[in-house]
């Protein structure tokens, strides 16, 4: 009987064995630097790897009370609504139109995933190249149709530049949302639809009445970790533009990397950093209090 | 409507085409003919292909790129496959907390890590190390994999784990004999996703490797875009050969990968 109590004992330990890699891995590469960041938010640091003398709150009332910083912020949220905006359309667009068993609509659903798979700086290229300022291809129908008169440079125009970088960044990752979103379809039945075109509903009333909510759970998630890819998205801005022109897409990301690595100012960084998860922390909470799909 | 929808599909496909059509075609004109528009090259040469394998680094990012997605592929599945087995199928106390802790890490994601990680693993002399960079890519790749793993692991009938419980095996003799092959599309599934994020991942490939005979694909295809700005030639072949590994590695895999993220989705 001892031995089957000893089994016991480390039977209860397997779960725990078993999830042990991950959160330890977890711990060390997120959690372990987070109480870096903390401790690093007090101290004057000013580059990588030098010691700063202890500052107390002087950084993050320094953060709060800066311009730029409140500029990113308005740009993240330009930033974030309008790749949520585009992207959320397209998926639902795209996932409807391919929500049918065909041929065309199987090959069609593996391979439009392909803008997602390639790394960001090809991208990057794909549409410098595009739109470049003097010789893209995208000034040379512009002129020829008449609709410019000199080439425009796009990724560097002031107020075509944060629009433009999230056209690429949608072209980026909408694939991706539409695969999860077709997913999402998959999942209604058939059954369903026959029922409503029974009861007479049209194809509109369907899309809103089933459709949709069926879709619930999938578009919250969509929601909750979509908005935190998107807020967080760096390479795709530094490679385009690197924040610029003139700050005109240093969303807030770009920003504390150009604080800490660029201005070399760690502790300011820091400070930046933990304001900006305070807010991230404060959506997600918000979004999971009321987005929460209810269950029937 | 039926014109609209294909009209919509059309517009679609070609935007999602024509960039890859214009780099590709660009990369193969020669030198005095790519700033030039023309949507059919009157002449084909793989020049620039030449100079890019001769003149500069691209077998060596190639290789450390592979190496790095192969080692983030490798741990990310050692680590996650466990975990879902004990989140998913098993009751334990404290299950949610790990559950709700592996997701909390997209509150707390890249730009925001970049400094303290690089200070960490420079106390790791982990900086300027390929290890390093497996050792970031597994953090972003697995939390999302093993979210994914839950539809495979929820497929799998729960009277099999009673049965083989029934028969004496134990929980690992359980996972490695009878569930192990069962889950094989999701395993698949959350290989090739771990392969793709490592193969473009970007911020702290730029931050923590520091030379140039360590730098992956997208650092190395980022110097050569820097160093000769004006050499469209060689950024676009850079690009062709950067894309290329992954797209034909796609053209294997992509339909179990498509499947698997829809079957793993959909929970």
């Amino acid at each position: 009987m001892e031995v089957l109590g000893k089994n016991n004992v480390l039977g209860k330990l397997v779960p725990y064995l078993l999830v042990a890699p991950i959160v330890i891995w977890i711990a060390v590469t997120i959690f372990f630097p987070l109480f870096n960041v903390i401790k690093e938010s007090f101290y004057n640091t000013g580059f990588v790897g030098t010691k700063g003398s202890y500052v107390g709150l002087d950084n993050y009332k320094e953060a709060v009370t800066s311009p730029a910083y409140w500029e990113a912020w308005t740009k993240s949220l330009v930033w974030v609504l309008g790749n949520s905006i585009a992207q959320t359309l397209l998926a639902f667009a795209i996932a409807l139109l391919l929500n049918k068993p065909s041929r065309f609509a199987n090959w069609a659903r593996t391979w439009m995933i392909i803008p997602w798979v390639i790394p960001t700086i090809v991208v990057g290229i794909f549409w410098q190249w595009i739109f470049n300022g003097s010789y893209g291809i995208f000034n040379h129908v512009l002129m020829s149709l008449n609709l410019a008169d000199k080439p425009v440079n796009l990724i560097g125009d002031n107020t075509w530049s944060l629009p433009v970088t999230i056209f690429i960044n949608t072209w980026h990752w909408f694939p991706f949302m539409a695969v999860i979103v077709l997913a999402g379809l998959s999942t209604i039945s058939h059954e369903i639809y026959e029922a409503a075109d029974v009861d007479g509903a049209n194809k509109w009333q369907q899309f809103w009445k089933v459709t949709f909510p069926s879709l619930g759970p999938i578009t919250f998630a969509l929601g909750v970790v979509g908005t935190l890819w998107s807020f967080n998205i760096f390479d795709t801005i530094y490679i385009l533009t690197g924040g610029g022109p003139a700050g005109a897409t240093t969303t807030v990301p770009v920003f504390i990397y150009q604080q800490a690595f660029e201005s070399f100012q760690i502790g300011k960084a820091s400070a930046t950093s933990i304001i900006t998860a305070f807010f991230l922390i404060v959506f997600v909470s918000v979004f999971i209090k009321y987005g929460t799909p209810k269950e029937d | 409507m039926k014109a609209v929808r294909y009209l919509f599909g059309i517009l679609i496909i070609f935007l999602i085409v024509f960039p890859f059509y214009w780099v590709i075609v660009s990369s193969l004109k020669p030198a005095d003919q790519i700033l030039k528009p023309d949507l059919f090259p009157k002449a084909l040469t793989l020049q620039h292909y030449r100079e890019l394998l001769d003149q500069t680094s691209y077998l060596t990012n190639l290789s450390n790129s592979v190496l790095v997605a192969l080692g983030t592929m490798l741990c990310s599945v050692l680590i996650v496959i466990p975990a879902g087995y004990a989140i998913y199928r098993m009751k334990f106390a404290g299950r949610k907390f790990v559950s709700r802790l592996i997701l909390a890490t997209y509150i707390f994601p890249g730009t925001l890590l970049l400094v303290p990680v690089y200070q960490m693993m420079s106390d790791l002399h982990l900086v300027n190390s390929l290890w390093g960079l497996i050792v970031i890519n597994v953090t972003f790749a697995a939390p999302f994999s093993v979210w994914l793993m839950q539809g495979f692991f929820d497929s799998v009938p729960v009277a099999l784990d009673e049965a083989a419980a029934i028969d004496g095996a134990g929980r690992m003799r359980t996972l490695l004999q009878i569930i192990l092959p069962l889950i094989g599309p999701g395993i698949a599934t959350i290989s090739i996703y771990s392969f793709i994020t490592s193969w473009t991942e970007f911020a702290f490939s730029s931050v923590l490797i520091t030379s140039e005979e360590l730098r992956t694909l997208p650092i190395g295809l980022n110097a050569i875009m820097g160093q000769y700005t004006v050499r469209w030639g060689w950024t676009t072949a850079g690009a062709v050969l950067t894309l290329l590994p992954v797209v034909v590695f796609f053209a294997f895999v992509g339909r179990f990968f498509v499947r698997g993220l829809t079957a793993g989705a959909v929970k």
